[in-house]
């Protein structure tokens, strides 16, 4: 297969790199103990009920989702509320994804890192 | 790249994926060294060693001299000791550099280090390295496929190594980040290992096992090393594409360095920037690969002269056209797309003209001139601002320069230097 059509043989050996940069990149981030700005899917969830785990919520967006400040813990917490996607980023990586950072939806959590 | 193609042996594709993941790791760990600015050098961040930014950008002003004037010199030494060689030990030296900058508390030593041993790493275990082993180790027919692969890989190092370092410096602070990075370049002799000239039974339908990669047309124009720089430095073909590629080292530099403040300036904000650095990575790779590809099918002096020609045509359509989050992005991508994308058809082109015998070296010096473009363009970048308050003069410089450079690759004669027949070198 790859003697024959080197062009896949190159685009899988190079989504295979994307692949183990991802996973090294997600499991960096799960070993880390403080909290980094997450991307929730909650669409189920109320709004309420989000607000109630009193995390630091940096964004509410359309349709279920959140950016929402949470360490390892706190994210496991936030699955077992029913939130469907969490995942955490690192700051700049956040940023550049649209997690704004400087204005808090809760103002009664706990001050925000960035 | 049809199936009536040569096929490639086990050894070979071996060769190409550990070549490609030398290069990966060297250009995505020096492309990171900008996550430590900050962490290293500020007086207020934890556990830096304070020594200001303007020191730790001298460190890397050094790296890129050191990694521009080591390459001919690695280049040298890959002709005559073999490409393997070169990278293990350049691997060595670049981990050294990082193992041994976590230490170096004070400005002068943290240039030694970070600076210059990494610069001298970079220069021996590049991509640079990778592609004129390519040149000289594949089969003449998968060359190009091979070159495209190893810039891509390249440039996916930059898109990917980056965001994984920023994770570490965050996971484990700056100094632990660093030492990931210098246990990741350790591996490389081990994956050099994979480079080594070998000979290859012929069995039926496999080309590259064929001629024996030592002698896929391991040629040159020259008896001996001295005699190939006086040949290339004699032939006008060899100026041209050198002129060529300091255009090139001129625009990524100041791009690089000046697109974010130049963005900022013009009200479009830091995570757009961010975005437009981004798509160039990503569609780097793409540029790249395609380029050595298209690289073995049409004329590389063509290739060249379009490429620098587009990059003419798109940073002037930037300029003109009204400033927007769109515009910037799309100058992102089509940016990225010609972005190494000179890279293969440049290595081809020295190999073409005086074969691959001392196509490191050779390339080498091409290298430079693409070094010293960067430094002058970052430089006139900085200058000029500061004289105009404005970054349009270099913007237009480059717009310029791009159009000279398509125009210097036309007469560049793509054929081996010598008329005579090229004197096969064996081992």
């Amino acid at each position: 297969m790859a003697h024959r059509h080197p062009h896949l043989a190159a685009l899988g050996f190079l989504v295979a790199l994307v692949f183990a940069a991802v996973s090294l990149w997600v499991a960096v981030q799960s070993a880390r103990e403080e909290p980094l700005p997450s991307l929730v899917w909650a669409p189920q969830v109320p709004p309420e009920a989000v607000f109630a785990l009193g995390l630091p919520v940096r964004d509410q967006l359309a349709d279920g989702w959140w950016w929402i400040e949470a360490s390892p813990v706190q994210r496991t917490l936030l699955r077992s509320a029913g939130a469907r996607i969490v995942v955490a980023m690192p700051t700049p990586v956040a940023r550049m994804a649209g997690c704004s950072g400087d204005v808090m939806v809760n103002p009664a959590a706990p001050a925000p890192r960035i | 790249m049809s199936s009536a193609r040569p096929k490639l042996s086990t050894a070979l594709w071996l060769m190409v994926i550990c070549g490609c993941l030398i290069g990966m790791l060297a250009f995505g760990f020096r492309s990171s060294f900008g996550l430590f600015v900050d962490p290293v050098s500020s007086p207020d961040a934890e556990g830096s060693f304070g020594f200001g930014r303007e020191a730790f950008a001298i460190a890397m002003a050094i790296q890129n001299l050191a990694w521009g004037v080591g390459q001919p010199i690695a280049g040298a030494l890959a002709d005559r000791y073999g490409p393997w060689r070169v990278l293990a030990g350049g691997g060595v030296i670049f981990a050294a550099g990082l193992f041994l900058s976590t230490m170096s508390s004070d400005p002068v030593s943290y240039s030694i280090t970070a600076g210059l041993l990494v610069g001298i790493g970079m220069s021996g275990a590049g991509h640079n390295t990778v592609l004129a082993a390519f040149g000289q180790l594949m089969p003449p027919e998968r060359r190009a496929w091979a070159m495209g692969l190893g810039t891509a890989t390249a440039s996916l190092g930059q898109f990917l190594v980056v965001p994984v370092g920023q994770a570490f410096i965050e996971a484990y602070g700056w100094m632990a980040a660093m030492m990931i990075m210098g246990v990741g370049m350790a591996s490389t002799p081990l994956l050099a290992l994979a480079l080594r000239p070998r000979k290859e039974k012929k069995t039926s339908g496999n080309v590259a096992a064929a001629a024996a990669a030592v002698s896929h047309s391991v040629t040159s124009t020259a008896a001996s090393l001295r005699e190939a720089i006086r040949q290339a430095f004699g032939h006008t073909s060899f100026w041209l594409l050198t002129a060529g590629f300091f255009v090139c080292g001129f625009q990524l530099a100041f791009v690089t360095v000046h697109l974010p403040p130049y963005l900022s300036d013009l009200g479009i904000s830091a995570r757009t920037a961010s975005w437009a650095l981004a798509m160039v990575g990503l569609f780097n790779v793409i540029g790249g690969y395609m380029a050595g590809v298209l690289s073995e099918r049409f004329s590389r002096r063509l290739l060249l002269s379009w490429i620098y020609f587009l990059r003419a045509v798109v940073t002037a359509g930037f300029l003109l056209l009204p400033i927007s989050p769109v515009t910037t992005l799309l100058f992102g991508a089509l940016m990225g797309l010609l972005w190494l994308s000179t890279v293969p058809p440049t290595v081809q082109l020295v190999g073409v003209m005086f074969g691959s015998k001392y196509l490191s070296t050779l390339f080498g010096f091409v290298f430079l001139s693409h070094q010293i473009g960067g430094f002058v363009g970052v430089l006139l970048g900085g200058y000029l601002f500061a004289r105009t308050g404005s970054y349009d003069v270099v913007w237009w410089m480059s717009v310029v320069l791009a159009v000279a450079a398509a125009i210097v690759h036309l007469p560049i004669r793509e054929r081996l230097f010598s008329p005579k027949v090229a004197v096969p070198v064996a081992g």
